[in-house]
């Protein structure tokens, strides 16, 4: 008998160089596996979007950073859905051969997957996005125009739109060692941190599924291209994979009496999460309610450890995403995970 | 609206359990705007015990 699907949250936070999803979607096979050893597994675009490589598994909600912080606050359910119509939002920064390569990238969607896209939408600036780096080592960033994002978006949600896929021109520099150590497997995403600011606005403002998409003209040839960046310089746009998660992504409602079918934090089962990136919102309100905490070994540039925050129980260790799958199957099976492992700790006596 | 990035270096009062930090933490931050997107980056433990909180975000403004 299969136990029933235990509701997993998986995070991997963007632009903090992780070893496995600091790079083109290289987390979906980790993403993959937890789905199975869940049945149900609520994760985000970084981990999800490999640019012109994707997946989809009815078992996996693709919920874009904010909606996911809202979610694990217990401000916002997801609600699944068969489809999503997806607005395509364009960044007027973008040169017009650019542009028209977005909109082939979601004709070749709906004409070979079948997905619902509709209507189109070029703000009236251009976004004028920056990039930045925190003393961490993280990245961030910044839009010069964000009146002009919320403009476009609210424009497409009244034509109907239910899901928007978010185009903006970045700003990039191919000469740059942070580039070239990027795409040689060793450096951060530097343009994560403004993707995940752009996607947040919008899902804040609009409260439906968003997801980004950078527009960037295609770089010459690296023969020492990282295999983990590889989903990234296999064609002319980074959009595939977006048009893909928001097609059936869950709508985001306001908690309050919530509908059959519905994901409320309440019913989460676990939380995996990179040990040493402990401290984004979605983990620390996880922590409020108790939700057993799998802290996978992925180096990042971030140490926000257990350790260093202090964390008793319920904390679960694992130095890999297969062990992890592990550990989210014995929950889902009601096994201590205290049980697969020697020694088995003394029982606790009490005074 | 406009954005704006923060980093800010915070004393972790004792008294306030990790899993409080996030409520904790906004209400500290509330007079600087909304956040929108944040992290603590690093927790550093000073040799007298005390520790200390690293901070980035965007925030937004009216």
């Amino acid at each position: 008998m299969t136990p029933a699907p235990l509701p997993t949250l998986m995070l991997i936070p963007t632009g903090i160089g992780c070893d496995i999803g600091g790079y083109a979607g290289d987390a979906l096979p980790s993403a993959r596996l937890l789905a199975v050893a869940s049945g149900c597994l609520i994760t985000h675009p970084n981990v999800m979007n490999g640019a012109a490589l994707y997946w989809s598994d009815p078992r996996i909600h693709y919920v874009e950073g904010f909606g996911l912080d809202r979610f694990a606050a217990g401000d916002w359910c997801l609600r699944p859905v068969r489809r999503q119509r997806i607005g395509l939002l364009l960044d007027a920064g973008i040169e017009a051969e650019l542009a028209q390569r977005q909109i082939q990238a979601a004709d070749g969607c709906r004409a070979s997957l079948g997905l619902e896209i509709g209507p189109v939408a070029t703000t009236d600036q251009p976004l004028q996005v920056s990039l930045e780096r925190g003393a961490s080592g993280a990245s961030w960033g910044r839009l010069g125009q964000p009146d002009a994002l919320l403009r476009a978006g609210e424009r497409l949600k009244a034509a109907g739109a239910t899901a928007i896929a978010v185009v903006a021109r970045f700003p990039e520099d191919p000469e740059s060692e942070e580039l070239a150590a990027y795409r040689q497997g060793s450096g951060v995403d530097a343009l994560a941190g403004a993707e995940a600011v752009i996607s947040h606005l919008l899902v804040r403002h609009l409260q439906i599924p968003c997801a980004h998409a950078p527009a960037l003209a295609p770089l010459p040839l690296d023969p020492q291209l990282d295999p983990r960046a590889a989903g990234e310089e296999l064609g002319y746009t980074f959009l595939a994979c977006v048009l893909v998660g928001l097609s059936r992504a869950p709508d985001l409602v306001a908690a309050g009496p919530n509908m059959a079918g519905d994901l409320s934090v309440d019913q989460l089962g676990a939380v995996v999460v990179p040990d040493g990136a402990l401290g984004g919102e979605a983990v620390l309100a996880c922590l409020e309610r108790n939700v057993p905490l799998i802290a996978v070994e992925n180096p990042s540039v971030l140490s926000v450890t257990a350790e260093a925050l202090g964390l008793e129980t319920p904390l679960l260790k694992a130095n890999s995403y297969a062990e992890a799958a592990g550990l989210v199957l014995a929950l889902r099976e009601g096994l201590s995970p205290a049980s697969l492992s020697r020694p088995l700790p003394a029982l606790e006596q009490l005074s | 609206m406009r954005l704006r990035s923060l980093q800010r270096d915070l004393v972790w009062p004792p008294d306030v359990p990790p899993s409080q930090l996030r409520c904790w933490l906004r209400q500290q931050l509330a007079a600087e705007g909304e956040l929108l997107r944040w992290a603590i980056t690093a927790v550093i433990s000073q040799p007298d015990g005390e520790r200390r909180l690293q901070f980035e975000a965007v925030l937004l403004s009216p």
